[in-house]
């Protein structure tokens, strides 16, 4: 299990996988070249949820198929210094499944 | 030095105190209020001393000034205090504050300790130049199509509205007291600012700090009533909207009937 972690520090926006910094796969999908950010629906989360997604599924495919409804319903939700699990991701990629 | 009587969580407290850490020694937060103060004012002073037989209605340049500044910061503020950009000078005022002023100042905490911490509200001394930089084509392109006296006073305002800004959002952050919760204006900017300090509404809501009417005017506000009421609402919480944006730190997806991922690792 993965475990995924986000904060606005002193030095920086910081999401790391595991303690290490998650690679934001613009050379995958663009969607911002600001970098990370979440609560709001934009660029920055969008980019963010795409980055989780792939991370998570290891598919840009599905990285692309979910991370509009990814990004709103829990990038845009994150509160200012957040976490995650692989599981927790895995929940909600069955909500969205569910629901779509 | 840090607030003894404060309800802050240990991470706004950790925060504070490497902010502090890092701030230069010389920082003295009296001295950047008077730059402020005497750079703004003696601005002023040579701008209104230029008007020449002022007719009533170029006094309209003062409202059109004042509010000109206003929306200027309102977009500011929303698209480039919140949003980080490329620009490295757009991006340091992202990180100074997005990733430094919120996570000094929280909703649970909105109040400086001492003067050094001016230095985290107060834009840089150095702003008074940029804004006279700034507010010097659109005053000369008024001055000349207008009168030279709608010229100068709407750079009297532009200056005044700024500095109005500045007084407004120091307000917001120094410690409680009668004269501030009865204030009108003042009262509903404290309100309406240290709700934009919750970590749940700052990227989206409450972006006017001198004033609430431009978040009124584009449905930002967290409050649910009019123009007046928006205006005059002061300290009270009886008009919030329902359906403000709650964050978590780990939003929850709803129960699921049955367990199933077709995507999982």
């Amino acid at each position: 299990m993965k475990i995924y972690t986000g904060d606005r520090t002193i030095d920086g926006v910081k999401v790391l996988v595991d303690g290490h910094p998650l690679p934001n796969c613009s050379e995958i999908q663009c969607f911002s070249t600001m970098g990370f950010e979440w609560g709001y629906e934009g660029a920055e989360p969008r980019q963010l949820a795409f980055a989780l997604l792939v991370d998570y599924s290891g598919s840009a495919e599905t990285a692309r198929q979910h991370c509009e409804p990814f990004m709103r319903i829990v990038v845009a939700n994150f509160d200012n210094e957040w976490a995650m699990t692989s599981l927790d991701i895995e929940d909600h990629l069955d909500a969205i499944n569910t629901s779509a | 030095m840090e607030l003894q009587d404060s309800i802050m969580k240990d991470r706004q407290r950790r925060f504070r105190q490497e902010y502090r850490h890092r701030i230069a020694g010389w920082y003295h937060g009296w001295l950047h209020l008077m730059v402020i103060a005497i750079s703004g004012l003696t601005a002023i002073y040579i701008y209104t001393s230029n008007l020449v037989d002022t007719q009533w209605w170029e006094w309209l340049a003062v409202p059109a000034g004042f509010f000109a500044y206003q929306v200027a910061e309102y977009i500011l503020h929303a698209h480039v205090m919140h949003r980080p950009r490329k620009h490295p000078m757009l991006r340091a005022l992202y990180i100074r504050h997005t990733l430094m002023h919120h996570q000094f100042f929280t909703t649970e905490e909105m109040r400086f300790a001492d003067h050094y911490d001016w230095r985290v509200t107060f834009f840089p001394p150095f702003t008074m130049i940029v804004l006279t930089i700034l507010s010097f084509v659109p005053s000369l392109v008024a001055g000349l199509i207008i009168s030279p006296n709608f010229g100068w006073l709407l750079m009297s305002a532009l200056t005044g509205s700024y500095m109005f800004y500045e007084f407004i959002h120091f307000c917001c952050h120094v410690d409680d007291n009668a004269l501030l919760r009865n204030l009108p204006i003042v009262n509903t900017a404290r309100r309406h600012h240290r709700a934009h300090h919750d970590h749940a509404l700052m990227m989206e809501v409450n972006m006017g700090i001198g004033t609430p009417i431009i978040d009124w005017a584009l449905g930002t506000s967290d409050l649910n009533r009019g123009l007046l009421g928006h205006l005059f609402n002061g300290e009270s919480t009886r008009h919030l909207k329902t359906n403000l944006r709650k964050t978590e730190r780990t939003p929850k997806a709803p129960p699921r009937a049955s367990s199933t991922s077709a995507t999982a690792h």
